[in-house]
Formats: C-alpha cells, sequence, structure tokens
C-alpha cells in the first residue's frame, strides 16, 4: 500500500476546483500550503489506484507540475510495474 | 466553481427570522437586569466621587464603568457576539489559509475583490444592506468594506461569476487563455522594531480607511486584532512611506 | 503493516513534503521569502491607464520585471487614487499567454514567422508598389509620439493623405461639432465641471459604465450631502438611469427634436440669456448648396421662425419625453443660478446627424449663457484614451495637419512643410480617404474606378472587428489577392485572423508613451518592463520602415537637406540609430518627437509645454502657457477671461477661433430628419449596439483577463420582456438577429444589464463570436463621416434547434 508524497506547484490565483478536488477524495491529505505549492499525501491500498490519482493530479487543470518528495512502497508485495 | 451562489433574499430573509428568534428567546430569558427601574436610583450614592482612572494595562482585566449597571449590560452582550477577548491565532495555518482565501478574490494584493456572488446593483442600498457593516451568517461571511462609501459599486468589482441567468452553451472563447500574471502577495505581518512594538501597517492605507472591517469582530479570526477595545488604531500603527503614496514615500 | 507505522510514514510523507513547500525556491519566477510584497522589493511608477477617455493615472508596481499591481494615484488631480474595475486589472492585459511574439507574413494561407527585417522589406515593397495607394488605419488608442511618426511618415513622406484613425468611429461629430460651433477642437471645460455642476444631464451616454471614474467623481458628492440632480436622457435604461433623478426615454434620432425643442421653450418662456447672445453668439444654418462646417448667417428673427415648430407636443410626439419633462428641461436650462453640465458621447456622435447633434447640445448651452464658468458647461466625453491627444490634436485624420491644420489650406501645409523641413509642394492638398471610404476602396478591385487603396496597415486596432457593416468594407478586399492588409498588434484578433503580415507589438508600458485625455490633459509615462519575445514598439515599427524606403533611396524619405526624415542626432555627435532595434532605447525618441510636434501646437492655441514638464506631473490641460518665472501653467477653461491667457482682456468671453471672426459662437439651426434606415415591416425592431464596463472595444485585451471575462464572458441580446414573450423566447434562448446586411446568433437576456424598451435590442460589440458589426449600418454622418452603431432595423427570431 503505497504512501506517496509530493509538492503541486499551482497558481494561487486559480486552485479552487483543484483544492474541491483534493478535499473531497479521502485518500489525499493536505498539508500546510505555501504560496503556490501545495504538499499533499496520497495513501492508496494498491500501486494501480496509487498511479491513477498520481495520473489525475499531474493532468489536473489547475496543477502545473508534481514535485515527488517521498515514497513508500515497502508494504507492496505484488510488483505491477 | 460549481457551488451554487448564495441567494442575497435567502440570507436576508434568514437574517430576520434568526434575529427574531433570537428576540424572542431573549424576551423569555430570565435576567437579573432591572428594565423596571429609572438609572438614576441606580446610580445613586455614586455622585460626587472622583474615582481613579484604571491604568492602561489593567484595563483589560478591570470591570467595565462604576456602576453595576454597565457590568451587567457586557455580560449580557458578550453572550450574543463574538468572543472579542479570545486568544487570537496570528501565526500558521489560519492565518495562512485567511490570507488564501482572501487572494483567491483578488488579482494581486491590494486589488478590488471580485464579486463571489452575481448582482444587478441598482442602487448601492443593495450592497450596503450586507456590507456596510459585515453580516455573518451560517458560516457565510459578508465583509464590510474597508473603504468609505461610494456610490457606484460594480465600478471597481467585477462578478466572479457572470450575472447571466442561462448556462452558457456558446462555442469556446478564443480568449480564455491562461494569464501568467503574478500578482503581488498579500503580507503576513508587519515588521515590528522590537519584539512588542505594534507592529508598522503593512499595506496601504488608501482605501483601508475602516480598519475595523478586516481587523475587527466582523473580520476573518485569524485576522482579528488582539485589542479591539482600542479604536485609534493610527495612534500606535504607523503607515509606511514607501507603500503609502507620500512625499518621500513614491 | 501495522496502523502505527503506517501514520507514522504518512506523517512522515506529509511533513517532508510541507518542508519542501514551504522552503522550495522560485517556481514561477517569484520566491515569497523575497517578500512579494507591498514595500521596498516593488518599484513604483506613474502611468495613464491604457483604456478609457478619462485619463485615470495609476500607479504601476513592477518587481523582476513584470507588472504586479496596481493602485490608483493619488496624486491625480483626475481620480484621486479611485479606478475602475478595468484600471484596477490594467496590470494583466499584458500576460494573456497568446501574446504575439513574432512576425507573421501569411504564405500559401497560413501566418508563418518570419524575420523583421523580411517584414519590413513587405512593407516597403508595397509602398513602392504605389505609395498614393498605401494608407494607414490608425487609433485614438496610438500614442502622441505614435501619431504624429505616422503623420509625418504619410503626409510628410509618402505624400500620401490616405491617414485616418479610428476615432473616425468614435469622435469624428464631436470635432465637427466644435469647429462649427466654436471654430476650434476640444471642450471649453474640464472634469472640475463635475466638482461644481448642480445638474447633470447624459444626451445618451452610460457613464456609470463607460467613464465610471467620472461618474463617482460627480455621484459621490450626493454621499457627502450635496444636492445634485442627474437627468438621463436614453433610448433604454443602463446602470446611469438606476441613479437618475429623471430618466427620460427618448426614441432613437429624437435627441434632435429635443434639443429643438429645448430652444423652442427658452424662446418663448423669454428665459435665454439675452445679455450672452448679444455678445457673443451668432447664428448659422447650412448653405443651400454645398453645405459646410462653416454654414452661412442666419438671421435671429429666421431661426426663430425655423424653432416654431418644435412645440412640446410635437417634440413629445417625434421622441416620446413627456411635455413635462420638456418644460422641466426648458425651465431648468431658463434659470441662471443652476450650473449644468451636458455629457455626451457615441450615442450623440454615431449618428448619421452626429454634427448637427453636437451643434445643438452646444447651442442649448451657448442661448441659454450656460457657459464658461465652472460646473456650466457642455462637456464632450471622449472615448480613448488618446483621441483627443494623437488623432485629434496630431490631426492623423485623412484630411488634417498636426495642431488643428488642413492639407486644404496653403498656409497650413507649408507651415507644415517648414518644420518638417520637406521640399516645398510636398504636402498632398487634396484631403484623402476617410475611414469607410478608405475600406470601401480597399475592398473594391483595383482596376475599378476608386479601387486604387491597394494596402492599408492597421495599428491599434481592431477594424475587422469594430467597422460597420463588413461585409461591404472588408470581405472583398480579404478575398482579394491584389489587396494588402498588415496589422500591428499584441494579441490575435478578427483582424489578424485576415491580415497577411502580422506585426507583434509592445504595449502600454512595455514602451514609453504620453496620451491625451477628454479634458485635454496631456500626460506622459516611461517604459517600465520589456515587451515579451520579438515584439516591438509601434512607433519604431514606422521609423523601421521609413528608413527601408530611404536605404532603398526613396525620395519621400528624405527631407529637404537629403537626410532621413526622421533624423535625430546623438548628443555626444553622429546619428541616432532609431531605426535599430537594439539601439531605440538609448535615447527617448518620444522626446524627440514630442518636441519636434510641439511646434505645430502654438497656431491654435494648444499650446504645449515641453516633455520635461509632463514627466514631472500627472498631466497638464493645453494650453499651457509659460509664466514670467519660468513654471508652465495649464489651463482650466477656455475663452473664459478669468482663466485662458489668450482672451482679449475686457472681453469676458472670447471665442477667440471663431468661424466668423468676430470672437462669436455660432448657434446653428439644424432640424429634425428622420434616420436613413427605420424599422418597417420585414424588419421591425431597433437594433442599438455598445459597451459593457467590465470590456474595452473589441474585448481583445479585458477578455484575457479572467476577473473582467468571468464577470461578463460573452455577449447578449438584450431583449425587452414583452418582446420576448411575443417571439416565444426566454433567457438563454439563441435567436438570431438579422438586418438587411448581416445576420449574428446569440443568447438573449430578457432586459439583461439595461432594459430596453419595447421594440428595441441592444447587443454589446466585445465578443469576437458575435461579430455584430456585420448588422450594423455604414450610414454616415455627411461633414464627420462617423457611422451609426446605434440604430438600424433588425428582426429577431428564436434559433430553432
Amino acid at each position: 500500500m503505497p504512501i506517496v508524497s509530493a509538492v503541486l506547484y499551482t497558481r494561487e490565483d486559480k486552485r479552487t476546483d483543484l483544492m474541491k478536488d483534493l478535499r473531497a477524495d479521502t485518500r489525499i491529505d493536505v498539508g500546510t500550503i505555501w504560496a503556490d505549492r501545495v504538499p499533499v499525501v496520497v495513501d492508496t491500498p494498491d500501486r494501480t489506484q496509487d498511479k491513477a490519482v498520481w495520473r489525475r493530479l499531474e493532468h489536473h487543470p489547475d496543477v502545473l507540475r508534481v514535485e515527488l518528495v517521498f515514497a513508500d512502497f515497502s508494504d507492496v508485495h505484488q510488483e505491477v510495474s | 466553481m460549481s457551488s451554487p451562489p448564495v441567494n442575497p433574499l435567502t440570507v436576508l430573509l434568514a437574517v430576520v427570522f434568526g434575529v427574531s428568534l433570537i428576540g424572542f428567546l431573549r424576551g423569555t430569558d430570565t435576567n437579573d437586569y432591572d428594565f423596571e427601574t429609572p438609572l438614576r436610583d441606580l446610580a445613586e450614592g455614586d455622585h460626587g466621587v472622583v474615582r481613579p482612572a484604571v491604568p492602561y494595562w489593567e484595563m483589560r482585566n478591570s470591570p467595565r464603568g462604576d456602576g453595576p449597571v454597565l457590568a451587567a449590560d457586557l455580560a449580557a452582550l458578550e453572550g450574543a457576539v463574538p468572543s472579542r477577548t479570545d486568544a487570537v491565532d496570528l501565526t500558521g495555518t489560519s492565518k495562512r489559509e485567511a490570507l488564501a482565501d482572501r487572494a483567491e478574490h483578488r488579482a494581486y494584493f491590494g486589488a478590488p475583490p471580485v464579486i463571489p456572488h452575481p448582482v444587478r446593483q441598482q442602487t448601492e442600498a443593495e450592497c450596503k444592506a450586507c456590507h456596510e457593516n459585515g453580516v455573518r451568517i451560517s458560516g457565510h461571511q459578508a465583509p464590510p468594506y474597508p473603504h468609505e462609501a461610494y456610490v457606484s459599486c460594480t465600478q471597481c468589482h467585477a462578478m466572479a461569476e457572470p450575472a447571466l441567468p442561462w448556462e452558457e452553451t456558446t462555442p469556446a472563447d478564443p480568449r480564455a487563455v491562461d494569464n501568467s500574471f503574478l500578482g503581488v502577495a498579500s503580507p503576513t505581518e508587519g515588521e515590528r522594531w522590537t519584539g512588542v512594538a505594534p507592529p508598522v501597517i503593512p499595506h496601504m492605507t488608501f482605501m483601508r480607511e475602516r480598519c475595523v472591517s478586516c481587523h475587527g469582530p466582523n473580520g476573518r479570526d485569524a485576522m482579528k486584532s488582539t485589542h479591539p477595545d482600542r479604536q485609534s488604531c493610527e495612534q500606535c500603527h504607523a503607515a509606511d512611506a514607501s507603500i503609502e503614496q507620500r512625499p518621500g514615500g513614491r | 503493516m501495522t496502523t502505527d507505522r503506517r501514520s507514522f510514514l504518512k506523517l512522515a510523507a506529509l511533513t517532508a513534503a510541507t518542508t519542501a513547500a514551504s522552503t522550495a525556491g522560485a517556481s514561477s519566477g517569484i520566491d515569497p521569502a523575497l517578500a512579494k510584497r507591498m514595500g521596498p522589493g516593488v518599484r513604483w511608477d506613474k502611468a495613464p491607464c491604457r483604456f478609457c477617455g478619462t485619463g485615470c493615472h495609476v500607479q504601476v508596481g513592477v518587481q523582476n520585471n513584470k507588472v504586479v499591481a496596481i493602485a490608483g494615484d493619488v496624486h491625480a488631480d483626475v481620480n484621486k487614487g479611485l479606478l475602475c474595475m478595468k484600471g484596477y486589472h490594467v496590470g494583466l492585459i499584458l500576460y494573456g499567454e497568446d501574446r504575439l511574439t513574432k512576425p507573421l507574413l501569411r504564405k500559401n494561407g497560413e501566418l508563418t514567422p518570419v524575420s523583421w527585417d523580411e517584414a519590413l522589406d513587405v512593407i516597403a515593397d508595397r509602398v513602392e508598389l504605389d505609395p498614393k495607394g498605401f494608407a494607414f488605419y490608425g487609433s485614438g488608442q496610438w500614442t502622441i509620439p505614435e501619431g504624429y511618426a505616422a503623420q509625418k511618415f504619410m503626409k510628410g513622406g509618402i505624400a500620401s493623405n490616405h491617414i485616418d484613425p479610428n476615432a473616425r468611429l468614435c469622435m469624428a461629430s464631436a470635432v465637427t461639432g466644435f469647429i462649427a460651433t466654436y471654430g476650434v477642437d476640444e471642450p471649453n471645460g474640464c472634469y472640475q465641471d463635475l466638482d461644481d455642476c448642480d445638474v447633470i444631464i447624459t444626451w445618451g451616454n452610460n457613464p456609470a459604465e463607460m467613464h465610471p471614474v467620472l461618474f463617482s467623481r460627480f455621484m459621490d458628492r450626493r454621499s457627502r450631502g450635496e444636492k445634485i440632480t442627474l437627468i438621463d436622457m436614453s433610448t433604454r435604461r443602463t446602470r446611469t438611469s438606476a441613479h437618475a433623478d429623471h430618466f427620460l426615454r427618448f426614441n432613437p434620432q429624437s435627441d434632435l427634436a429635443i434639443a429643438n425643442g429645448i430652444l423652442h421653450l427658452l424662446l418663448r418662456n423669454d428665459s435665454w440669456d439675452k445679455d450672452f447672445v448679444e455678445k457673443h453668439v451668432n447664428f448659422r444654418a447650412l448653405e443651400a448648396d454645398k453645405p459646410s462646417l462653416k454654414g452661412e448667417a442666419m438671421d435671429f428673427e429666421a431661426w426663430k421662425t425655423a424653432l416654431d415648430p418644435y412645440t412640446p407636443e410635437y417634440v413629445s410626439e417625434i421622441s416620446g419625453v413627456s411635455v413635462e419633462d420638456l418644460h422641466m428641461l426648458a425651465d431648468l436650462f431658463g434659470d441662471r443660478d443652476k450650473k449644468i453640465t451636458s455629457l455626451w458621447c457615441m450615442g450623440a456622435n454615431q449618428h448619421t446627424r452626429g454634427t448637427a447633434m453636437n451643434c445643438l447640445i452646444h447651442g442649448v448651452h451657448l442661448f441659454s449663457g450656460h457657459i464658461g464658468r465652472p460646473g456650466d458647461n457642455p462637456t464632450s466625453l471622449t472615448g480613448q484614451p488618446s483621441a483627443c491627444g494623437t488623432a485629434r490634436e496630431v490631426g492623423t485624420l485623412a484630411h488634417a495637419l498636426p495642431g488643428g491644420r488642413l492639407v486644404a489650406k496653403e498656409p497650413h501645409r507649408t507651415q507644415s512643410e517648414e518644420f518638417w523641413n520637406v521640399p516645398a509642394g510636398r504636402i498632398d492638398p487634396k484631403p484623402g480617404k476617410h475611414t469607410v471610404a478608405m475600406f470601401k476602396s480597399w475592398s473594391t478591385p483595383k482596376s475599378e474606378e476608386g479601387g486604387n487603396i491597394h494596402t492599408i496597415w492597421v495599428q491599434v486596432t481592431n477594424p475587422g472587428q469594430t467597422l460597420p457593416n463588413r461585409n461591404l468594407l472588408m470581405e472583398p478586399g480579404v478575398k482579394d489577392p491584389d489587396k494588402f492588409l498588415i496589422c500591428s498588434d499584441v494579441y490575435p484578433t478578427a483582424t489578424t485572423e485576415i491580415a497577411d503580415l502580422v506585426l507583434p507589438s509592445s504595449m502600454w508600458v512595455e514602451k514609453s508613451g504620453v496620451f491625451g485625455n477628454s479634458e485635454r490633459r496631456t500626460q506622459q509615462w516611461f517604459k517600465q518592463v520589456d515587451p515579451p519575445g520579438q515584439a516591438r514598439d509601434d512607433c519604431w515599427q514606422i521609423i523601421a520602415v521609413a528608413h527601408k524606403l530611404f536605404e532603398r533611396g526613396f525620395e519621400g524619405m528624405k527631407d529637404k537637406d537629403g537626410k532621413f526624415l526622421f533624423h535625430m542626432d546623438n548628443p555626444n555627435g553622429g546619428t541616432f540609430a532609431n531605426w535599430d532595434w537594439n539601439r531605440y532605447y538609448d535615447q527617448n525618441v518620444d522626446e524627440h518627437l514630442f518636441e519636434e510636434y510641439r511646434q505645430f501646437t502654438r497656431l491654435k492655441h494648444k499650446d504645449l509645454a515641453p516633455y520635461s514638464e509632463y514627466v514631472k506631473t500627472r498631466g497638464l490641460r493645453w494650453p499651457v502657457v509659460e509664466q514670467p518665472d519660468g513654471t508652465w501653467r495649464e489651463t482650466r477653461y477656455r475663452f473664459a477671461e478669468f482663466d485662458d491667457p489668450y482672451v482679449k482682456p475686457g472681453s469676458t468671453h472670447d471665442f477667440y477661433h471663431s468661424t466668423t471672426g468676430d470672437g462669436r459662437a455660432q448657434v446653428w439651426f439644424r432640424p429634425y430628419e428622420a434616420p436613413p434606415e427605420v424599422p418597417d415591416e420585414e424588419y421591425p425592431m431597433w437594433l442599438c449596439t455598445g459597451r459593457v464596463i467590465e470590456h474595452w472595444h473589441s474585448g481583445t485585451m479585458t477578455g484575457r483577463v479572467p476577473q473582467l471575462r468571468g464577470s461578463m464572458p460573452a455577449a447578449y441580446c438584450e431583449i425587452n420582456r414583452q418582446d420576448a414573450a411575443n417571439l416565444g423566447v426566454s433567457n438563454g434562448d439563441m435567436v438570431v438577429v438579422e438586418s438587411r446586411r448581416g445576420a449574428v446568433e446569440l443568447p438573449a437576456w430578457i432586459d439583461g444589464r439595461g432594459s430596453p424598451p419595447p421594440g428595441t435590442v441592444f447587443v454589446p460589440f466585445f465578443d469576437e463570436r458575435v461579430k455584430i458589426n456585420f448588422v450594423t449600418l455604414h450610414e454616415h454622418d455627411p461633414f464627420s463621416k462617423q457611422p451609426d452603431y446605434k440604430k438600424c432595423a433588425v428582426r429577431v427570431r428564436r434559433l430553432e434547434a
């Protein structure tokens, strides 16, 4: 069950939709926002879901880019690459 | 973007209902305030005695005024308004959230905020009804305006969402491109020359003459003043000439 | 994994991310730790706002070569720190993502990037093809140096008078109205009138949305407890009407009758200002044969008789205004103690009898003596930021030369040739083609009579969206391979869409500039940020093309001594290479051109001060006259002895450019005449077009500002409730608005921001997707050549899905 955290780069005046989406997803925790940067942690049951969440975040219209900070896969047994 | 705007009429009715309810409850509340006895009877015995003034630093803790009338009044009132003497969180998350929330409606710090609900504005009374002093209803805050009263509100304040009474179905607008403008951010705190000195005002005071609108009881929690009992703000808090458009500034 | 370990990991993950977020370096270029906040990190400088003719001053906050904030300038007399929503967001107009950054040449139907050098060669080729067929379509948003350079290039260089500004579509009738009345252009009074008046009358304009800061200037007096009366005369209810004490709805075109009705009542009530009229007024009528702005003398008795038909009953019948209201207006004008300021803009100017309407408003004020003291003046409001400063004062019109001169007058040509140091006889005495004629000629094949215009260079305006009756005036030229369109602009527009050559241009504070606003105030600013990509100043573009031609030996680009027409010296000796973009800001080209232009301004007493004076101030109102102590004094009220230094002492009022040479102003008789196109059975409704506060003109700049676009994203057909019911239309239903000339489809909005009366619809023209000017009428005023965008006949029907 991967735990992955990253910083989402956004525009301070254009991320209402993003914040709503993040809050709506219970697998995502949001940290203290600094200016245009939103730290998030994504905790999903498996790699497939994890990939799906990050793909969605990367392509979210309000997200300029994603910078990975922390990833833990120590709990993931079956590797689906 | 997808939450429906708050209908002003619903808000107004909620206010009316709320006020009536409070009034009704208040009326049935047993209270030791004596409505019948005229004031001068209660004040008898206090004539001719000069009381020493309360030192400034003890003012917060000393009972207001001289007589039991005012003291009782305040105690009753304090229940009805948000507590003005609670510690205000000026650091960390809630302040940043408050500033981020403000920034969502402003192109840059200092810009007139966009109106988050559609308006028609035929007269200024429509806006003043909620925004002259601010209104707080079930989680929504109508902020009081920080500048002096103007007549043509929609001259400066655009709408966040248009007042068009239909869902837009016209073809995509070729001008709906991204805009890379990055506006200047809100200050987070004013400078102090020592740890306990009153901070210098880190923003222009032009168009922000009514300090109480953001920093008073109807402002955001994280921006409230720690000392709302003091009304003459500019007595202690200096402006900054490099920000203000003053001689020597710019 | 245990819950404890999970929680620990999540916490660790979040902490790491938060730390990364808080200490991360500049992401989009600005480090918050560097105080992206008000304070010493942001550099502030003044500039006039890019938008309307009010001419507010802003303070522009710049950091890291980008605009990051705007504040109203508290030291500016015009706006005293207040702005409107366009002004507050003017900084964002530079940053839409689709800024034009490369010159583009259309090859095989596609716009392909080319170098600047190649672009300049293409333009030079087109000039040499046939210099007399090369035309320039400029703008009231041109800075004064830009317009002056274009004027010199065309009239003093190529010797083609085919240069005309978009102000032809905006203020031309105001110009002819001023000239016919006072002999010289531009208002007598200034914005101080708004501070001093008792009564404001709007004649068909909507200042609450279009000149918002001026609107507040007088309306906020009411909040301060002053008694001020607003009378709004309009063909539909607008935001201005909502604030008015009296709203007078009139039928389209009947404003002519209303003005005549007031004059009629002033006569009947014997309440006109006999003293003023006796000393300062002549009466005029149009010549029967070859009517002109000069007119011929009209006997006072004849003038009175001509007004006999305009009884309140008759005027009420034509206009729809009540007899009581007409008496109310006449009583106001008959009261010498009331200070009345009349305001007007497009309603009176975009009018097939626009010159007449302007003359009549001046006439009402002159006849009743409500003129020449603070608060008591007819004040024509200008739409564009420098229609006054550039188009009108620099004279970038087909018949004009700088400083109020005319190509048709030999002394004026001689003076201009001397100032420009060009050979005598260089300037063509025949007026060139005005806007409508220019584009009509461009849309006519060269083999046909009148098709001699082969190339039009468009700068700082968008005729593809703003010319009336586009099917007639532009489409044929677009399809004609012999015709060429050059467009200098900042964003893709309806014009760049059809242009053959597109030149990316600098915008607002990306270049230095000088504007002249509606109250004769000339205001200057310096460049504060760099333009994007290869965008370059419009003024440089003109000088660079001129130099290309000079290099090729083109005679017109040489002055009398064989030097380059735009020759400028280096202070250390040698020639300043102002055609080389890399050197262009080595010196202040604006200052060079401005100082040369200044010489022209004395003739008509539009004296300008030295450039350096404007740097110090938030603008100065001309005539600016040097005082004995070396300071420069502006003039607030012209033709009035107490303020205008050119008034003959002892005369109280002196209209020293009077067309009759006797210091008197002209009150004209101009009858009511029906519009050229009225609703009939086939096209039963009136169409009025106009603007909204959010958007500037064709919306190319404001449409790219999210806050403004979000507030008003799309055009609509504003329709009366009853008409909607009759047509079976509800809010949001798509309708077709169609005239004899074209049609558009757009959603309907019952009432809308304004409320039209039954039988009228209103469509704003800011939306590129709804090019309403395919529908509008190109008929124009015979003197000003200004088309009437405010009234034509249409039919409206619901678009079946």
